[in-house]
């Protein structure tokens, strides 16, 4: 019966191991925020897996709580749980960022190639007018030497 | 006044094909064209259509990036064009141009590097409660980030002096710039002050924060001003 409890029970070792890797995944978010190696809007799904997970690990009875609810037997496995919906929720976000990256990575192509149509086009058409242009004094001694 | 001493009027417009014709004219009767930047930040309706029977200055964005890409924009220009000061002014029709002096005066006169124009008097609208709740979340926030009350930090009327361009041009918030530019002002030294102007109400009613965005937007800003606080500059 002990051995049971014991299995079942978050071990003070267990609960530190945790709670200084989410603490540390947190930190580590703010600090990229701050080095602007990244971009709030994409750190926030971080911050509140980090958020979430915390009080999960350290509060026993409400990890029992959500468990009952969940029709978890074991413990242990709704912090899994939790961290693997932080994590398709987190790679979602990517997937739905990089689409609308792509979408603006094509207007930007368009908008490019559209630029260096009209810049050709304009090229063009002032070499066409300068060629028409009587020979301005600068020209002279050239088109009179030649 | 000299030809230097006059601001270069950046105007954001996002899908204000109704309103920017109107906001164009009453702008004109303060400031010569080339004083005017409108900026279209990707619009899908016929701004930019509008814009162009215009005379004044006109950027497209390729598509829509928020209101803080746009004034990077218009930094940017008025650098490279070399203005003296700028006015940040709603393509909405909300700001009226003869009331943008008031804002520029003080920073004209040196007395500040910001000075933000915020709703007086009989032009004060009706807000929802959550709007109002919301900018007093604000206001007390930023009285503990930079040690002074703003009676509206998210208006966007707002002149600049050559120095806050300059900073600004360099370095600005992105996304939703106006809360967290004051942080980022005050880490830059900027001094800010808050001038009473007379607005109309906004036309459609519309704002650009939507129910849902609005909780984004307050996290957003909150983490963003707070992480500002942790940089340094």
């Amino acid at each position: 019966m002990e051995h049971a409890a014991n299995l079942t029970e978050l071990l003070v070792r267990q609960k530190i191991i945790a709670a200084v890797f989410i603490v540390l995944i947190f930190l580590l978010t703010i600090e990229f925020i701050r080095r602007r190696a990244l971009k709030e809007r994409y750190a926030l799904l971080w911050l509140a897996a980090s958020v979430v997970l915390i009080p999960l690990v350290l509060w026993y009875e409400l990890l029992l709580k959500i468990s009952k609810v969940l029709g978890i037997a074991y413990p242990p496995a709704t912090i899994l749980l939790t961290a693997i919906v932080f994590i398709i929720l987190i790679l979602f976000h990517f997937s739905v960022a990089l689409s609308k990256t792509r979408r603006h990575e094509e207007k930007l192509l368009l908008r490019i190639a559209e630029q260096d149509e009209r810049l050709a086009a304009l090229e063009r058409e002032m070499t066409q007018l300068s060629a028409n242009l009587p020979p301005t004094k600068n020209d002279a001694p050239e088109s009179g030497g030649g | 006044m000299s030809e230097r001493d006059r601001p270069l009027y950046i105007v954001p417009a996002y899908n204000e094909g109704a309103n920017i014709a109107v906001v164009i004219a009453d702008l004109l009767t303060v400031a010569a064209p080339e004083e005017i930047l409108v900026v279209s930040d990707g619009s899908t309706d016929d701004t930019a259509a509008v814009v162009r029977r215009t005379p004044v200055a006109f950027l497209e964005l390729p598509f829509n990036n928020g209101v803080a890409t746009v004034l990077k924009a218009g930094f940017g220009y008025a650098l490279r064009h070399r203005f003296p000061y700028a006015v940040q002014f709603d393509g909405d029709g909300q700001h009226i141009a003869a009331e943008a002096e008031k804002i520029l005066a003080p920073v004209r006169a040196g007395q500040c590097d910001i000075a933000v124009g915020y709703r007086f008097g009989k032009s004060r609208i009706v807000s929802s409660k959550a709007r109002v709740v919301g900018r007093m979340l604000i206001s007390g926030f930023l009285i503990l980030l930079t040690g002074q009350y703003h009676a509206d930090p998210t208006s966007g009327f707002r002149a600049y002096s050559r120095r806050a361009i300059e900073r600004f041009a360099h370095d600005f918030p992105d996304e939703f710039p106006e809360v967290e530019s004051i942080v980022l002002a005050k880490k830059f030294g900027l001094r800010l002050h808050g001038e009473p102007v007379t607005m109309r109400p906004r036309r459609g009613g519309k704002s650009s924060i939507k129910f849902f965005g609005s909780i984004y937007y307050m996290i957003k800003v909150t983490l963003a001003s707070l992480i500002m606080m942790l940089r340094r500059y």
